[in-house]
């Protein structure tokens, strides 16, 4: 185990095979190249920092001690109450620190941040990312993906992987291949670009839920609102009035419910529901040498 | 129109990396990797993506070459370019030093696409309203003219068969009539029958009443006048019933 604590650490690592970061403020920005783990850290305001290998286990701390690293765990539940941990140390709302990390691809990554803002790119072992207030932007992300916010914006672009994002009155945005998305959200849009039709599972109390999927979709689609506006661009074999939006696209239709083709459900009250269709000839890479 | 606008610098890297020469796919995502100083390099994900998007706009166009897309910059393309020279020389000359640069890059390519997405998927939204609304203001336009169609058969069929009763009406009324027309005439030429009869009878009571008083009249004459009186009773009688006497 080795261990640096300062104003400022700079440090090369040669084994790393995990990565934790839990800053308060600032930014964390974590990118992926072959070769050793390259941490770059910085307190810009408040208490030293401390960076700690472990096994392979890498993790940067910036937060005041007072708060339990699983003090916002529960935002995925709506639970809003650990939240208001800012008001309880001024030192603490004030600590802030800038973590630029660069590790090889293969690692995984767990990121928790107030305020800060996040950067991810390149990871392909999976990402959970944690923030209240915080903004989220992530590209060319593999494995498990896992978002939870409170009010803030979270950004994923060329995703591949299962998706779950849970937020409170933050925006997601998540485009890529995806296998399978789970989502809730209370007021905050949720809004999903995808090359490929995964099992979907969303809910919302106000907030919109736009889905865009391959215009050669085949699936089970079940919408339901109290009040929303629900509508899509494929055509749809089964029920379609102003509460529900249900019936089988493409080759499911006539296929038994539960079948070989996936089901996308989505819950809103009084959120808007629409799933779209994409028009444009496939952009992947499929056809490209790679 | 611009077509590049509100994009990121990546999007107009790109565009000037397909104008140094035309690339496939690859050789783009490694000239990409070789400006973010082989600190990240893009998957296919995030590049081809960017690639489809400027040949919709018209700015490069493909040919496959041994089953590879090597793309490259078209005229409007070139004209973008000349455009925005002096953003692509600040992209160029704005080499990546570190990771943290990188991620500013990134983050700024991120949300101005997310933010381009969403005001794209918000239009898709709205066109599919505008459809749902037209396909349903054509379905209901459709019933309401089957509606009106069939209301404008049934009002005709109505109208036809009223007419038929009607006209089976007047031809029952006018048959009626002219059977009571005909009963009345009939009738009519009775009483005149009977009339023309009763006063023949009454000259006839008359004449032998007037006959009886001129003569005494025995017994013998009385009984061969009334004998002739029935014989000629029993012979009108006949007559009437249009039996023959013998």
């Amino acid at each position: 185990m080795a261990r640096w604590e300062g104003e400022e650490v700079k440090v090369e690592l040669p084994r790393v095979v995990e990565a934790h970061v839990r800053i308060v403020g600032g930014e964390v920005a974590i990118t992926a190249a072959p070769g050793p783990a390259k941490v770059d850290a910085k307190v810009v305001h408040g208490e030293p920092l401390e960076v700690e290998v472990d096994g392979g286990v890498l993790t940067i701390v910036h937060e005041p001690e007072r708060w339990s690293v699983g003090a916002i765990s529960g935002v995925g539940t709506f639970k809003i109450g650990p939240i208001t941990l800012g008001g309880g140390s001024s030192k603490a709302t004030r600590n802030e620190a800038v973590v630029v990390l660069t590790v090889p691809p293969d690692t995984p990554v767990t990121v928790r941040t107030v305020s800060g803002e996040v950067v991810l790119a390149g990871l392909r072992a999976g990402v959970s990312l944690t923030t209240v207030s915080g903004r989220i932007t992530a590209t060319d992300i593999a494995g498990d993906v896992a978002l939870r916010s409170v009010s803030g914006v979270i950004e994923a672009e060329a995703v591949d992987g299962p998706v779950s994002a849970n937020v409170v009155s933050g925006e997601v945005t998540v485009t890529g291949r995806v296998p399978r998305l789970t989502g809730h959200s209370v007021s905050g849009d949720l809004t999903f670009d995808l090359d490929t039709v995964p099992e979907v599972s969303l809910s919302t109390i106000s907030g919109d839920v736009l889905l865009r999927l391959p215009a050669g979709a085949s699936l089970h689609l079940d919408l339901v609102t109290m009040s929303g506006m629900l509508d899509t661009a494929f055509p749809v074999d089964g029920r379609h009035d102003k509460r529900r939006l249900s019936g089988d696209v493409g080759e499911a239709r006539g296929a038994a419910t539960g079948g070989a083709w996936p089901s996308v459900n989505v819950r809103t009250m009084s959120g808007d529901v629409a799933v779209l269709r994409e028009e444009r000839a496939s952009v992947g890479a499929a056809g490209d040498d790679r | 129109m611009s077509p590049v606008f509100g994009h990121g610098a990546l999007r107009l890297y790109l565009l000037h990396l397909l104008d140094e020469q035309p690339r496939h796919g690859y050789d783009v995502i490694r000239a990409v990797e070789d400006r973010f100083m082989g600190m990240y390099t893009p998957s296919a994900g995030t590049i081809y993506p960017r690639l489809a998007a400027l040949e919709e706009d018209g700015l490069v166009e493909h040919d496959v070459v041994d089953g590879r897309k090597v793309y490259r910059v078209t005229d409007a393309g070139r004209e973008e370019l000349a455009r925005r020279r002096e953003e692509i020389d600040a992209v160029v000359a704005d080499a990546v030093q570190s990771a943290r640069d990188l991620a500013r890059e990134i983050r700024d390519e991120v949300r101005a696409s997310v933010r381009d997405l969403r005001r794209e998927l918000r239009d898709a939204v709205k066109d599919v309203r505008r459809e749902e609304r037209r396909a349903t203001r054509e379905v209901n336009g459709s019933v309401r003219d089957a509606a009106r169609d069939a209301t404008r058969d049934v009002t005709r069929e109505v109208e036809r068969a009223g007419r038929e009763v009607t006209r089976s009406a007047r031809d029952v009324r006018e048959t009626l009539e002219a059977e009571w027309a005909d009963q009345r005439e009939t009738s009519r030429e009775l009483r005149d029958v009977l009339r023309s009869l009763r006063s023949d009878l009454e000259a006839f009571v008359t004449d032998v009443l007037a006959a009886a008083r001129r003569h005494r009249l025995d017994a013998d004459r009385v009984r061969v006048v009334r004998e002739a009186l029935l014989d000629a009773r029993e012979t009108v009688i006949e007559a009437l019933d249009g039996r023959r006497t013998g």
